[in-house]
């Protein structure tokens, strides 16, 4: 009987004792660590010795304003850090001669975060951001599109943009699914145009081009449907 | 001694067996490792490094050259040199000769042409490599399996890469008979990532970075060995404190990888509370290890002509104080333990091997302590602030899983009792450089050996007057050892496979190099073969 009570004492004493594992805050945003680079750009100089010491090689320098040496207007360079490369040694602030560069008590994780933002500054492939801009380009033609369909009081059959559809109550079916379809041939068949195009005239299409040709053609489904 | 710079013994290519053998005869008997170095005017240059048990090291050099350069084996003499030299093989191209062992990758993915040029010459770049292993197929599951029946009744289990019973990508094959290892074909390699080769192309200083991350549990051994190898080229001396902050830095290291692999061993002779405890206490030495360097695993601390940051005397003495306490849950761990029937007849007798057999595959560290020699790098050839402290070496007179853990156990105390003798002797001064070191590294050659939590481990670096090392050659300790665990397999229970292996303390990564294919007696196979012979199976 003496073992029961002393296990069910033991589990009553574990229970309150809290636990022994640590919160990720706690371990992720303690002082001990080494911390993460930041720049301070009015004091970088621009020499790239940072860039040249960083082991491995996630400092680029970039041009990012002007600077007047000797009366000469030049290009003032500064490091830009690769959050994702980064090490997180403090090697680029041990060798700043300004000591522009300092490591700020916090987390890799937080600076990744942050680092986030700068991402879209890293160049997409090509392809990538042309099925984006075409992706969005379709998407808006097709939202004004709805905006601008006629909406008769007397029926809701003129609420789709397309096809009229028919009226539906509940609000997860508000779009007709032939719609639906509708959309998504228009988009392949946009994207299908658009590939045309850029194959046959290279990478440097504006966005311009893709809006018009994704505008032409769903007008034109918009008319063949509409007939 | 074996740090410093390399003075080496010429010795022509036919004499090489002899030279070996008589070296051995008189007291260098454990082999180092091989390098091989391009010396860029179409000659090889093999470097023999042979070490005594006191810590004298001899290094024999043979110069090959031609079309085919070829080296006599010398597996008869020392089974443990055969990785050692299809390392070159695969790296280098130079043919062993009459070490039966087949052609085949050992290395490199099977997958890298025969005819491509080996790919550590100096007249091949990290680029062409690179092209030639993105443009080959790599992924044939022929590589990963074995079709070798011995008989009708043996099975082979395939185990591996990718295993809940390991921690890191290995494959073996097991030819099994009911529960008992027949046969047990290693093949590694499955995270070789070119370091050596890497390391040619950068600077010192950036080298010491890359060099750490050949292992993340005993890095500052990595980037120590490397930098006490260039500092010798350089004739840089490190402050007292350095060296006592280096040493500080890397016993931490020795008490987060032992308990680490403590807490595995038990893992995997299902005493999971072990696991627990072990690595509980670990955490305090982890946030140790953070609060002094900035970093729990790559400490980025060992640099060039010091330390990258001074540690206060009074924090060195309160971690000094938190380790007595891990002390006292250590010993607490080590009764319990050891006291602990089921455990104890768990690994008792589990991957049983002799002296004998340790020196013949060249085994290094605990694995050697265990089988009775006291090989221990820290005191027979002192380093850093080694020789300023007092401590035992744990040695037990027959290597099994349990005396691995004694040993490892005893070590831990042993790290601990160091620690508190470091930090009452600290000695005042500056132990960081002014500045880095950015400069050229004039001709030369050295090599450097510490005790990492493994085991030996060996740097070998040429620099020729350049901002880069000509040359960086790393011998991990897990190369020897793993060809002792692979021969221990042999049978053994299929249960305790994940228990022998994990004994050893293997580091995949850090070996990273090895592509095995073995049967621990006279010939091996490469699997190319071993798909053949299986067949039309598929």
């Amino acid at each position: 009987m003496s073992e029961y009570v002393r296990a069910v004492l033991l589990g009553v004493r574990e229970a309150l004792a809290g636990r022994l594992t640590e919160p990720i805050q706690a371990v992720t945003s303690n002082e001990r660590g080494r911390g993460v680079p930041v720049l301070d750009s009015e004091k970088c100089l621009g020499c790239g010795l940072c860039a040249r010491s960083c082991p491995p090689a996630a400092i680029k320098m970039r041009v990012s304003g002007k600077r007047v040496v000797g009366g000469r207007e030049v290009p003032k360079q500064e490091p830009f850090f690769d959050y994702h490369s980064c090490i997180y040694c403090g090697m680029c602030a041990d060798v700043c001669p300004a000591k522009a560069i300092r490591m700020v008590k916090a987390s890799p994780l937080d600076a990744v975060q942050g680092a986030l933002p700068q991402l879209l500054v890293i160049p997409l492939p090509p392809q990538v951001t042309t099925f984006l801009l075409i992706l969005i380009a379709v998407a808006l033609v097709y939202w004004v599109s709805g905006r601008l369909a006629p909406r008769g009081s007397h029926s809701q059959t003129a609420r789709e943009p397309f096809s009229g559809g028919v009226p539906l109550t509940a609000a997860r079916l508000r779009y007709y699914a032939a719609d639906l379809m509708t959309f998504a041939l228009f988009l392949l068949l946009a994207e299908a145009l658009c590939l045309l195009l850029l194959l046959a005239g290279g990478e440097s299409f504006p966005f311009g081009v893709l809006l018009v040709a994704a505008l032409v053609i769903f007008l034109q489904g918009l008319i063949l449907l509409r007939r | 001694m074996g740090r410093g710079r390399v003075e080496k013994e010429q010795v022509p290519v036919e004499r090489l067996r002899e030279s070996i053998a008589s070296a051995m005869e008189s007291g260098f008997s454990h082999l180092v490792t091989i390098t091989c170095v391009d010396l860029g005017d179409g000659n090889l240059e093999l470097v023999y490094h042979l070490s005594s048990l006191d810590g004298a090291v001899r290094h024999l050099s043979v110069r090959v050259g031609g079309k085919s350069p070829a080296v006599p084996s010398l597996a008869q003499l020392l089974p443990g040199s055969s990785f050692y030299e299809r390392e070159n093989r695969d790296l280098f191209g130079v043919r062993i000769e009459g070490d039966g062992s087949p052609g085949g990758r050992f290395i490199l993915p099977d997958c890298y042409p025969e005819s491509a040029p080996p790919p550590l010459l100096k007249s091949v770049s990290a680029a062409q490599v690179r092209e030639l292993l993105e443009s080959a197929a790599c992924a044939r599951d022929s590589y990963f399996s074995v079709g070798a029946p011995l008989s009708p009744e043996s099975v082979v289990v395939p185990f591996g890469p990718y295993h809940p019973a390991l921690k890191e990508p290995e494959h073996i094959a097991l030819v099994v008979e009911g529960e008992r290892i027949r046969k047990a074909f290693l093949r590694i390699g499955f995270v070789h990532r070119g370091i050596e080769k890497a390391a040619e192309s950068r600077t010192f200083l950036r080298d010491v970075f890359l060099l750490e991350r050949v292992c993340g549990i005993c890095s500052t051994h990595h980037a120590w060995t490397f930098v006490e190898a260039v500092e010798s080229l350089l004739g840089v001396e490190p402050p007292s404190r350095a060296a006592f902050l280096r040493t500080l830095i890397a016993e931490l290291e020795r008490i987060h990888s032992h308990a680490l692999w403590l807490g595995l061993v038990g893992y995997w002779a299902g005493f999971e509370t072990l696991f627990m405890w072990v690595w509980g206490l670990r955490e305090a030495v982890m946030d140790i290890l953070e609060d002094a360097t900035g970093n729990r695993v790559h400490k980025s601390f060992v640099t060039i002509g010091g330390v990258r940051r001074d540690i206060p005397d009074e924090k060195v003495r309160g971690y000094a104080r938190k380790l007595a306490e891990v002390g006292r849950g250590i010993s607490t761990i080590m009764e319990e333990v050891l006291s602990n029937d089921q455990f104890v007849e768990r690994t008792r007798g589990v991957g049983r091997y002799t002296l004998e057999q340790a020196r013949k595959f060249c085994a290094v560290g605990p694995v050697r302590r265990a089988a009775g020699d006291p090989y221990d790098i820290r005191k027979i050839e002192p380093y850093g602030a080694y020789d300023k402290v007092d401590f035992p070496v744990a040695v037990t007179q027959e290597g099994d899983v349990l005396n691995l853990v004694k040993i490892r156990l005893e070590e831990l105390l042993t790290s601990i009792q160091i620690i508190s003798q470091l930090a009452e002797k600290l000695p005042s001064g500056n132990p960081v450089p002014a500045r880095y070191f950015m400069g050229t590294v004039p001709e030369g050659e050295a090599c450097a050996r510490t005790e990492a939590p493994r085991g030996e481990l060996f740097y070998y670096v040429k620099s020729d007057n350049k901002h880069n090392p000509y040359r960086v050659k790393i011998r991990t300790p897990t190369i020897p050892n793993i060809q002792l665990a692979a021969s221990l397999l042999e049978g053994a229970m299929l249960s305790d496979l994940p228990l022998i292996v994990t004994s050893i303390d293997p580091c995949f990564s850090c070996m990273d190099r090895v592509l095995v294919i073995r049967d621990g007696s006279s010939h091996v196979l490469t699997f190319e073969e071993l798909a053949r012979m299986r067949g039309g199976a598929r």
